[in-house]
């Protein structure tokens, strides 16, 4: 073997192994979505969700965009709840 | 789901910053309303499809059991998230029917749910804490979808079905 078989053999191909071992337990978590933790930052921007108009009932009987952006005739205030924090 | 409102509740999500959708420097505007559904995972975009899915089914269930309008926020709520969750009710309940918000920011680790008329009646304060306390089980371990979907479920099991 020459010398530059001789390094390519032994160190080469090891270093193919750890790279390959590092990729394998770092990529998958890289590449995911970042998921939430409590505390950490939320740069989202807000979202706003109503149940489906097609399905929900006689709330949104009239259906389609007259209800989306419907008005009630003596809107209620709120006057219960719940607060929490974690 | 096809045609012109489904374009409506999406343009809201579509364009985010844009006239109808809340940014840090407009927080009095109310946020318009949209539907849950499959989308892309973005910066914009907090959940994913399978999460953004647990969400619509919960809430759309819900709603349809209980004839009550189930809605769910996901941003800041400020220095007063109770002004602020009450706020954005009154924005719900000039729309629809029986509204129940359930309000919770992230970032403040703060949870609001407002009930108001027929559905404070049919959802007393003390089932809205039991309710609060079983999503703050899920948030503190990091599952938002989770917690949203437990509270849902339990406010809705509270209130029964439709009259």
């Amino acid at each position: 073997m020459t010398v530059v078989q001789t390094v390519l053999v032994f160190v080469g191909i090891p270093l193919g192994v750890f790279v390959l071992i590092g990729l394998a337990v770092l990529g998958p978590s890289a590449a995911r979505a970042p998921r939430y933790r409590p505390g950490g930052g939320w740069d989202f921007q807000p979202v706003w969700y109503l149940p489906h108009p097609q399905h929900a009932g006689p709330v949104s009987a009239s259906g389609g965009a007259l209800e989306l952006a419907g008005t009630v005739a003596e809107p209620v205030s709120a006057s219960g709840g719940a607060s929490g924090e974690w | 789901m096809s045609g012109e409102p489904e374009e409506m509740t999406r343009s809201a999500i579509d364009r985010p910053g844009g006239d109808n959708m809340p940014s840090a420097g407009r927080s009095n505007r109310p946020p318009d309303f949209t539907v849950p559904r499959a989308q892309e995972f973005s910066r914009e975009r907090p959940f994913k499809p399978s999460q953004l899915a647990r969400i619509d089914e919960a809430l759309t269930l819900a709603s349809a059991e209980t004839g009550l309008t189930f809605s769910v926020y996901v941003g800041p709520l400020g220095l007063q998230p109770r002004a602020r969750a009450e706020q954005l009710f009154g924005t719900l309940a000039a729309r629809h029917q029986a509204p129940v918000l359930l309000a919770l920011s992230p970032a403040e680790r703060k949870l609001e749910i407002v009930t108001g008329g027929s559905s404070a009646e049919r959802i007393p304060n003390r089932i809205a804490g039991l309710a609060a306390l079983a999503m703050r089980a899920s948030f503190t371990s990091g599952d938002l979808t989770g917690g949203i979907v437990t509270g849902v479920r339990q406010l809705a099991d509270a209130a029964g079905a439709a009259i």
